[in-house]
């Protein structure tokens, strides 16, 4: 294959793709565009909190005054644990939103890596911090509601199922998406000090 | 509009804005309905330089908003330090598509050098939204063609390392993709051979196959243009060695 048949190909393909577009439909298009962003991402953070919050009361609606400290207490624990999960995950999500693309190269990629660093201490967090008390607030729940021993091991056995599942997703997560763009941000940020260093003063 | 002509009355009281408070003679209503538009329109600048604000700051707020229709058209913070604004809408119709029309050839090199085939249109778009919604923050420190590159590559590149990671996970789903009927396609070619170079290589490949000159491909890339032709002819010879039995 010869490399001037690959750029009239090349060509070909961008003729198709771009044509002179009246600059007043780009504009009503782009505004159409960036206004229904931002309305599905209002939905989707809406529907995300309600959803939440009506797990939340689902589960809060169990609490009884009077049942034994045990279960109170572990399902206190594991309201708390879910709803900071949830809070956490709301929150940097409106803090992720806000981008600043016209800051210089070198700003922007700092900017990218504290949004990165900002997920992957989420993920680690809630994974240490929450969904763990959590599952063992579940676990407690569960036992102080004085179920058989056979009930109470089949839902310790459940919890770490779940819990291992979800400490497994959160780690392919961060292998497989965080990570590898950590990385590459770290090495552009590399180059840019090595590109200073070496510019003559 | 902003430093220079003078700022429209209030639309309530009639009065003009001295600049440093209300002019509107119902201040409580005023600071209330600013707090009100603040939250319901924050503006990206602003938020990231004053935030939190509290009422006091809020209260330092002019505001001029479109009685008859509810819409804020202008919102201008009075620190003399950072002096921001919410650009009128007209206005930043106007600039978003002169900008556009002016730079679209180059809008579409942009796409080409920094996304797969496929994604083109994608990144084009990204590129445009990116730059509309920054445009409120754009404050004639620089050309508005500078902030457009500006805007154009950082998104651009942020585009780019989120679909290579994307590809690079999906195809550890997926290893071995079935493109039988593909093998000698010149355009998959592209994209495998443009997926084993490097940073630079891949641009200057790119460009090359935009049909630039040595003299634009250097004024795109700030390298040299002795420099652009070595490497022109190591990636040709790359090419060569790669696909010479197809």
């Amino acid at each position: 294959m010869e490399l001037e048949q690959v750029k009239a190909a090349w060509q070909r393909e961008k003729a198709m793709y771009f044509h002179e577009v009246d600059p007043k439909a780009i504009l009503a298009d782009t505004k159409q565009k960036a206004m229904k962003r931002h309305r599905d991402f209002n939905r989707q953070q809406i529907t995300q909190i309600l959803c939440g919050l009506f797990c939340l009361g689902m589960l809060a609606a169990e609490y009884r005054r009077e049942g034994p400290l045990l279960a109170n207490a572990g399902l206190t624990v594991m309201l708390l644990g879910l709803a900071l999960m949830l809070g956490g995950s709301v929150i940097l999500k409106y803090r992720l939103r806000v981008s600043h693309p016209w800051l210089p190269e070198k700003e922007f990629v700092a900017e990218e890596r504290e949004k990165i660093a900002a997920r992957i201490a989420l993920l680690r967090r809630n994974v240490k911090w929450f969904l763990i008390p959590a599952l063992l607030g579940f676990v407690a729940w569960q036992a102080g509601l004085a179920h058989s021993a056979k009930m109470v091991i089949a839902l310790v056995v459940v919890a770490t199922l779940a819990c291992a599942g979800i400490f497994w997703f959160y780690r392919w997560k961060l292998r497989k998406d965080l990570l590898p763009i950590l990385e590459d941000i770290d090495r552009e940020l590399e180059y840019f000090r090595n590109s200073s260093k070496s510019r003559p003063e | 509009m902003w430093g220079g002509s003078p700022e429209p009355p209030c639309p309530r009281s009639g009065h003009s804005c001295d600049g440093t408070a209300f002019s509107c003679s119902d201040k409580k209503s005023a600071a209330l309905r600013a707090g009100r538009l603040w939250r319901a329109a924050p503006h990206e600048g602003c938020a990231q330089l004053h935030k939190p604000l509290c009422i006091t700051q809020i209260a330092q707020i002019f505001l001029q908003a479109d009685v008859t229709n509810g819409l804020m058209l202008q919102l201008i913070y009075t620190d003399k330090k950072e002096p921001c604004r919410v650009i009128d809408p007209r206005e930043k119709e106007r600039l978003f598509a002169e900008t556009i029309a002016r730079n679209n050839r180059w809008l579409g090199v942009i796409a080409r050098n920094n996304a797969p085939i496929d994604s083109w249109q994608d990144l084009e778009q990204e590129i445009k939204i990116a730059f509309w919604e920054s445009l409120d923050t754009y404050r004639e420190r620089s050309s508005l063609g500078t902030f457009f590159f500006s805007v154009a590559k950082n998104t651009a590149k942020e585009f780019r390392r989120k679909n290579h990671n994307a590809r690079k996970r999906d195809e550890s789903f997926y290893p071995n993709p079935v493109f039988v009927e593909l093998d000698r396609d010149p355009l998959r070619a592209v994209e495998e051979f443009r997926a084993t170079l490097g940073g630079l290589d891949w641009q200057v490949f790119t460009l090359y196959l935009d049909d630039l000159s040595y003299a634009e491909m250097s004024a795109a890339l700030g390298v040299e243009e002795a420099n652009l032709r070595k490497r022109m002819s190591r990636i040709k010879e790359q090419f060569k060695e790669k696909y010479r039995d197809f």
